[in-house]
């Protein structure tokens, strides 16, 4: 019982409240303890691993004999002349996704809402969830194929409407739309799955009532349809603020080149070329540890502010 | 408020955590003595008295094995698949050295994590082959892992292995030595020369009237010119071009440096470094690059060069795969290796993947590509990427804890040296003849009769049994065991002659911090130089911030390591 | 005005159709292309992009179905994926559930540690030297489901939807004298179906397609997972690329067509269970099971 003081300690009148609420919903904590036990085995029990982040980590000696190496890993990395590059085009890519790809799948989760017919919605959910089961390696090569400026079909329809070809890949100008547009793509029949599941919450009552107030569709999508799903997308956005810092090494890796570094060169792919991926324990933990404290500081910001705006946040 | 609260909570979890793990620390640590306790106890007692009968040995009696013991070896090697306990080949190699053998089945793709987390849950295995990254084996040296390297003491231990290794590349041990001067490895070879193809449309040369292939860096850019505009595939239109990104490697061999070093197929510069002068120096920084670069920038700008070269030729699929060669895009193409484009070696070959293709794809661009030489640029320098005869990702380590267990080192060295002591004992590890290998005669590229081994099981040619690569350090070179179409064929075209391989053989300390930085400098300057997003005269400006950001630091480490 | 009103509902609906046909007939294509891939005989040219294929050969097909150990790999593949799934539904419904609860004592502080996993843990090594050495689960079916048993974030939105469960539907039962526990099995466990479907796919599929954990922790030849087999298959096959001098049979091979192969080989049976999760995507769920 040592997380007694986590309340502000005024006696123990306090601790008996405290003990007394916890024996009233003693049911419901019990149904709390498997979860919990499995985080505190899995996920709090290695955490001492963190360390690796600040020691010379050396394989014989393991995680505690290594020596201490202070930041030494943390400045290999934000030392670099490019660091601030890699990271600026990590930020710009993950704002430019969160703002156009956030949207899609609850856009498509809304159309599909709307679809009458039975066999066409279920038929449109399975195809649109191909793309998830296909690796960026192979979407690599059709992408690279379909944008080629001088025989990509894109293009030869850009040159049918009398426009100039784009260098979709090669030109610093368009990698990056070219990046959200095709991840866009790729994610959003998966991505529209939990939209999907809170639609099929909604009682159609609401519905009934709307159509005898004379409500067209648009009216009841904005005021029946979106304040159901508000739980949801608060909780979404927060989890994607959150992963502002991260970027998709998969998608990246597969189709950027050099000619589009200044726009296209990110924090993971930049970290995969210093080549220390496979050996350096201690500096990978040094930036993976970099980017979750920035993580999950911005998810604790942006539940903060959600909390504020409609009393809804992950805590 | 609340997230203050929040992080109060888990500052206080975490304590909690820590306590509980620092208790748990000390068991962890129990578990791993045990198993250690438990393994030499498998192998029995290190000896630590001398046998008395061996005294007279002199200083390496110690490294005698005990007759009756059954030594017991945890080995790694490449392997294709799993090879399973019962595997036949690993019973015949155990019942001939009387030990039991622990094969790792370490995935090639993720070899080095897995050999890691094996090493960190304190396990070290007796015999290493080193595969797949050029640090791993220096790293696991450093670490203390592998077992540093006594010459004489391997002279005494595998003298036929040693015998073999100073006949294939005398001097061998530069190449294997860490930079306090100790031997870390054995080093295995690239006994077939291999370098980057250079491969051009015949029947264009022809069509644009070009009789003899291009020998010097005119008669190459003439070449280039004309399959841009003289119309060579004769459809009337202007639809080709020369060359696209794998031109970039014989221009900067005929001007003396090579920034890249692999074979066309990466569209990154590299961290290269060539000996000029008696010094190592950076060769995206030459001076001569910036004339190479002019001219590429100009053949960028006439047309000359594929637009798309920036993506690299490849677009999917096999990696050696050159699209724009293939659909009669460009007519020349450095992209891939010369085996990739080899004609069939011998009457039941089909030919390297690339020709392979051609074939399927129009069997008349297929015999129509003829190989090139590298072109002679203004100074009488010539070259593309190859493979240097050490392969530096390759060779074999032997675990630290040997150290205390001599006996079983003797014991590893003659299970070792037997593979080496001529060609029927190195044909034991490939089974037995007719059972898991056969001999078939066939046809050579050059009219002569050749005798393949092949690896069979039960009368159908598989690939070589994984457990065949136990105690292997290198491939064994034998005059009989030359058998090969291929390695003649490569010989006879003159490959691995003009080639640049980078001499800075080792990972310097400051690499970590600025070889990825440099080498992404390299590359963007010489794609914005090439395509006009920078004036040629930015190549100064460039050199001069080489220099600033870590070069001069990176510059001076690597010579002192020449030294 | 009622007509112009189904007038523009109905505009809407076919601007929504037409879009929706767009996007599925651009999502198909890279599937499709890994299909007619798959289905090239040896003699096709592979670096060519193929709206049909030319011919149709099922030899990578019969070279992957062929490997001794699929079956083995699919049974495993099965095995962990029930397991797993069963098992992780069940663990994060029945926490989701108190976590739902506004009058669980110390709500924000119990769902605050489990976020922090998310972003905060010991990396590989420890979690491996936890798993191997200290829980010594190596090769044991325990590795293959334990290490993920719950995810953080299947969690919370399986929380979030549970919390959105109208009060009133809990409220008959309480009254009828249920405890939490039977309130939850007989109450909220019916009505998440939505939920409970979404949670079981995702796990699902994450469990189908990893392999670098059965690599780590379950590296016997009788414990691989279907992916791992795959992983061989192609790696056999892009060998003999590179001494496609001896392997006269098996020089024969596209490494990219049993690539393709693999893929399609791998994914179809988790794209076959989709339906049986899609049935309970239903409008009105909730108040469906509140008449009945």
């Amino acid at each position: 019982m040592e997380k007694n003081y986590l309340i502000k300690p005024k006696g123990f009148a306090l601790l008996k409240d405290w003990l007394a609420s916890y024996r009233k919903h003693r049911v419901l904590f019990l149904m709390l303890i498997p979860g919990l036990l499995y985080f505190i085995v899995f996920k709090y029990f290695p955490i001492y691993g963190l360390q690796i982040a600040f020691k010379d980590f050396n394989l014989v000696e393991g995680i505690w004999g290594s020596d201490w190496a202070g930041l030494k890993y943390f400045n290999m990395l934000f030392t670099t002349k490019s660091f601030f590059d890699v990271f600026k085009n990590t930020i710009i890519i993950s704002i430019y996704q969160l703002v156009f790809g956030f949207p899609a799948p609850i856009i498509l989760a809304l159309m599909l809402y709307e679809i009458r017919n039975l066999a066409y919605k279920k038929l449109v959910q399975t195809i649109s969830y191909l793309p998830h089961f296909v690796s960026w390696v192979v979407l690599a090569g059709v992408f690279t194929r379909f944008l080629s400026p001088s025989s990509g079909p894109v293009n030869i329809l850009i040159k049918t409407f009398g426009a100039e070809p784009i260098f979709f890949l090669g030109d610093n100008r368009y990698f990056r739309a070219t990046l959200i547009v095709t991840e866009i793509w790729k994610s959003i029949g998966w991505g529209s799955i939990v939209y999907i599941a809170a639609l099929s919450g909604i009682d159609p009552a609401l519905y009934e009532s709307a159509n005898i107030d004379g409500a067209n569709k648009i009216k009841k999508i904005i005021h029946i349809t979106l304040p159901s799903l508000t739980p949801v997308i608060t909780i979404m956005l927060i989890f994607a603020i959150g992963r502002i810092i991260n970027d998709n090494f998969n998608q990246i890796f597969n189709l950027y080149s050099p000619i589009v570094y200044p726009t296209g060169d990110v924090i993971s792919t930049y970290v995969y070329r210093m080549g220390l991926a496979k050996m350096e324990f201690s500096f990978t933990t040094a930036v993976g540890l970099s980017k979750n404290v920035i993580s999950f500081s911005l998810v604790i910001i942006a539940n903060a502010v959600a909390k504020k705006v409609n009393d809804y946040g992950i805590w | 408020m609340n997230a203050k609260k929040i992080i109060a909570i888990l500052l206080v979890l975490m304590m909690i955590l820590g306590a509980t793990v620092g208790c748990t620390k000390n068991s962890t640590s129990d578990i791993k003595d045990q198993t250690a306790e438990s393994k030499t106890e498998v192998n029995g007692e290190p000896k630590k008295e001398e046998p008395k009968e061996e005294k007279e040995k002199g200083p390496y009696a110690k490294y005698v094995p005990d007759e009756n013991k059954v030594y017991k070896f945890d080995i790694v090697t490449y392997i294709r698949e799993p090879v399973p306990d019962d595997d036949d080949i690993k019973a015949l190699i155990e019942e001939k050295f009387n030990v039991k053998l622990n094969l790792w089945n370490l995935e090639q793709s993720n070899y080095v994590e897995l050999l890691n987390l094996r090493v960190v849950s304190g396990e070290i295995p007796d015999m290493f082959e080193f595969s797949g990254q050029a640090s791993m084996a220096p790293e696991l040296y450093r670490q203390g892992v592998t077992l540093p390297l006594d010459r004489a003491l391997l002279d005494y231990g595998m003298p036929n292995a040693m015998a073999q290794l100073d006949m294939q590349k005398p001097g061998w041990e530069d190449w294997c030595r860490a930079e306090d001067g100790i031997m870390f490895k054995l080093p295995d070879f690239n006994i077939k020369p291999n370098q980057q193809a250079i491969i051009w449309r015949g029947d264009w040369l022809k069509n644009v009237g070009i009789t003899k292939i291009p020998e010097t860096l005119e008669e190459f850019e003439a070449a280039l010119y004309a399959f841009a505009h003289e119309d060579p595939n004769k459809s009337g239109n202007k639809d080709t071009y020369g060359a696209s990104t794998t031109v970039m490697q014989p221009v900067f061999g005929a001007f003396g440096a090579m920034p890249f070093w692999s074979f066309g197929y990466e569209k990154d510069f590299s961290n290269t470094w060539h000996i000029k002068d008696g010094e190592l120096v950076f060769a995206g920084i030459q001076p001569e690059m910036k004339d190479a670069l002019a001219m590429l920038n100009k053949w960028y700008v006439d047309e000359v060069l594929d637009p798309e070269f920036v993506l690299g030729e490849n677009q999917g699929g096999y990696w050696a795969h050159t699209h724009p060669f293939f659909n009669s895009k460009i007519g020349y193409t450095g992209h891939g290796a010369v085996y990739h484009w080899s004609p069939p070696m011998h009457n039941e070959h089909q030919g390297g993947p690339n020709y392979k293709e051609l074939m399927l794809i129009d069997p008349a661009i297929a015999e129509s590509y003829v190989f090139g030489v590298a072109p002679v640029g203004p100074n009488g320098k010539k070259g593309v990427s190859g493979n240097p005869y050490i392969n530096i990702t390759k060779g074999a380590g032997f675990g630290s804890h040997l150290a205390d267990e001599p006996d079983k080192f003797g014991k590893l060295m003659q299970c070792v040296d037997f593979r080496y002591s001529g060609m029927e004992n190195s044909r034991l590890y490939a089974g037995e003849e007719g059972k898991h290998y056969t001999f078939k005669e066939v046809t050579g590229w050059d009219g002569k009769t050749y005798q393949l081994q092949l690896a069979t099981e039960y009368g159908i040619e598989v690939y070589p049994r994984s457990a065949e690569r136990v105690f292997r350090i290198f491939t064994a070179y034998f005059p009989d065991s030359l058998s090969d179409p291929d390695l003649a064929w490569r010989k006879f075209m003159n490959f691995g002659e003009h080639i640049y391989v980078n001499q800075l053989d080792t990972i310097l300390p400051s690499d970590a911090q600025y070889a990825n930085e440099l080498v992404k400098l390299t590359s963007e300057t010489y794609y914005q130089i090439i395509t006009g997003g920078k004036p040629i005269e930015y190549f100064d400006e460039y050199v001069d911030i080489w220099w600033k950001n870590g070069g001069k630091i990176m510059h001076e480490e690597a010579n002192e390591w020449l030294r | 005005m009622k007509i112009n009103q189904s007038k523009d509902d109905r505009m809407l609906e076919i601007v929504v159709s037409v879009s929706l046909a767009i996007l599925c007939i651009t999502t198909l294509y890279p599937f499709w292309n890994l299909i007619v891939v798959s289905l090239l005989p040896s003699t096709a040219p592979m670096s060519k992009l193929y709206f049909f294929p030319p011919a149709i050969d099922f030899q990578n097909y019969l070279i992957v179905l062929r490997s001794p150990d699929i079956y083995i790999g699919f049974r495993n593949s099965v095995v962990r994926l029930v397991l797993g799934t069963i098992l992780s539904v069940i663990v994060t419904i029945t926490m989701a559930y108190p976590l739902s609860k506004k009058y669980l004592p110390n709500r924000t502080f119990w769902t605050a540690i489990i976020v922090f996993t998310m972003y905060f843990g010991g990396g590989l090594i420890p979690t491996y030297l936890l798993i191997t050495n200290t829980l010594e689960l190596t090769n044991t079916i325990w590795a293959w489901v334990l290490p993920n048993l719950v995810s953080a974030f299947h969690l919370i939105i399986a929380r979030n939807f549970l919390s959105s469960i109208p009060k009133e539907l809990e409220e008959s039962a309480r009254i009828d004298g249920a405890g939490d526990f039977r309130t939850f099995v007989q109450i909220i466990v019916p009505l998440s179906k939505p939920i409970i479907a979404t949670v079981a796919l995702w796990t699902a599929v994450g469990l189908w397609n990893e392999w670098f954990d059965a690599l780590l922790y379950t590296p016997a030849p009788e414990m691989a997972v279907l992916q791992m087999v795959m992983r061989r298959v192609i790696m056999a096959g892009s060998n003999s690329f590179e001494d496609a001098l001896t392997m006269d049979e098996l020089s024969y091979i596209n490494p990219e067509n049993l690539k393709a192969s693999t893929v399609i080989v791998a994914t179809v049976p988790i794209l076959i269970t989709y339906p049986f999760v899609q049935k309970y995507f239903v409008r009105g769920v909730l108040v469906g099971s509140l008449k009945g």
